[in-house]
């Protein structure tokens, strides 16, 4: 038997050289078969990066944007940042956690010259509690649901 | 907070940054913490294709949490079939 953990016929999915592979698992036959028809919906539900802000007249990296779409809360123009818009672009990312962004740009800064390194430090380490404040605000997705979080060392 | 405030503030610090390094930088702070934190969620559609078992991922997704096919939800095969199926 080809898959000994696998006995009832049913579609599966896995991923494999960074693309999403999708099969009908026959447990009689024990075999796996492609979709054999076209236009069949697939619904993925992923963890994604955020949109990176753009400066004035860079074109989003993602697909999908054009003409005069809404990007990082702004209205692009042909599908590019414009100068007006630039400065009032919000990044996806909660909020609360905003300041801890700005943490990591600061500490980046302060990287620049060996006097100021304990200061980098400083604004590293408030970067990386928010960074874990946000992986604890993301698991139990908003709905309250008491969830453990399994202590990572980041 | 919208970015200009953000360039402000990291501004106060360094006034000697630029906007574009700052937005760059910012730019990967967002990328780290969106990877590790695992913070924005989305969903997307395709449609198959007859005979084609393998679908491109996007550059952007970081990680799938679910699939459904037809609108059913469908289980993750662990490890993948003996037999490799290239298309």
């Amino acid at each position: 038997m080809e898959r000994a953990n696998l006995n009832l016929s049913q579609w599966v999915w896995w991923t494999e050289r960074d693309s999403i592979l999708l099969a009908y698992y026959d447990a009689g036959a024990d075999e796996f078969t492609s979709p054999s028809t076209s236009g069949i919906k697939v619904n993925l539900l992923y963890i994604q990066r955020p949109d990176k802000f753009l400066v004035t007249g860079e074109a989003p990296e993602r697909d999908g944007f054009s003409g005069t779409d809404v990007y990082n809360g702004v209205a692009l123009a042909a599908g590019k940042m414009t100068e007006a818009d630039m400065l009032n672009q919000e990044i996806e990312i909660a909020e609360q956690f905003h300041e801890a962004l700005l943490n990591r740009v600061i500490a980046n800064g302060y990287e620049r010259k060996a006097e100021t390194l304990p200061l980098s430090d400083h604004f590293m380490r408030k970067y990386e509690v928010g960074v874990r404040q946000a992986k604890i605000y993301s698991t139990p997705q908003r709905d309250g649901t008491i969830s453990t979080v399994k202590p990572l060392d980041f | 907070m919208k970015l200009k405030e953000m360039i402000e503030r990291i501004q106060q610090h360094h006034p000697d940054m630029g906007v574009v390094e700052v937005v760059r930088s910012l730019n990967d702070a967002a990328n780290d913490m969106g990877f590790r934190a695992e913070c924005i969620e989305s969903l997307d559609q395709f449609d198959t294709v007859a005979d084609q078992r393998v679908y491109k991922l996007k550059k952007h997704i970081i990680k799938i949490k679910g699939v459904d096919y037809d609108n059913k939800t469908i289980k993750k095969l662990i490890g993948r079939p003996i037999k490799r199926d290239l298309y």
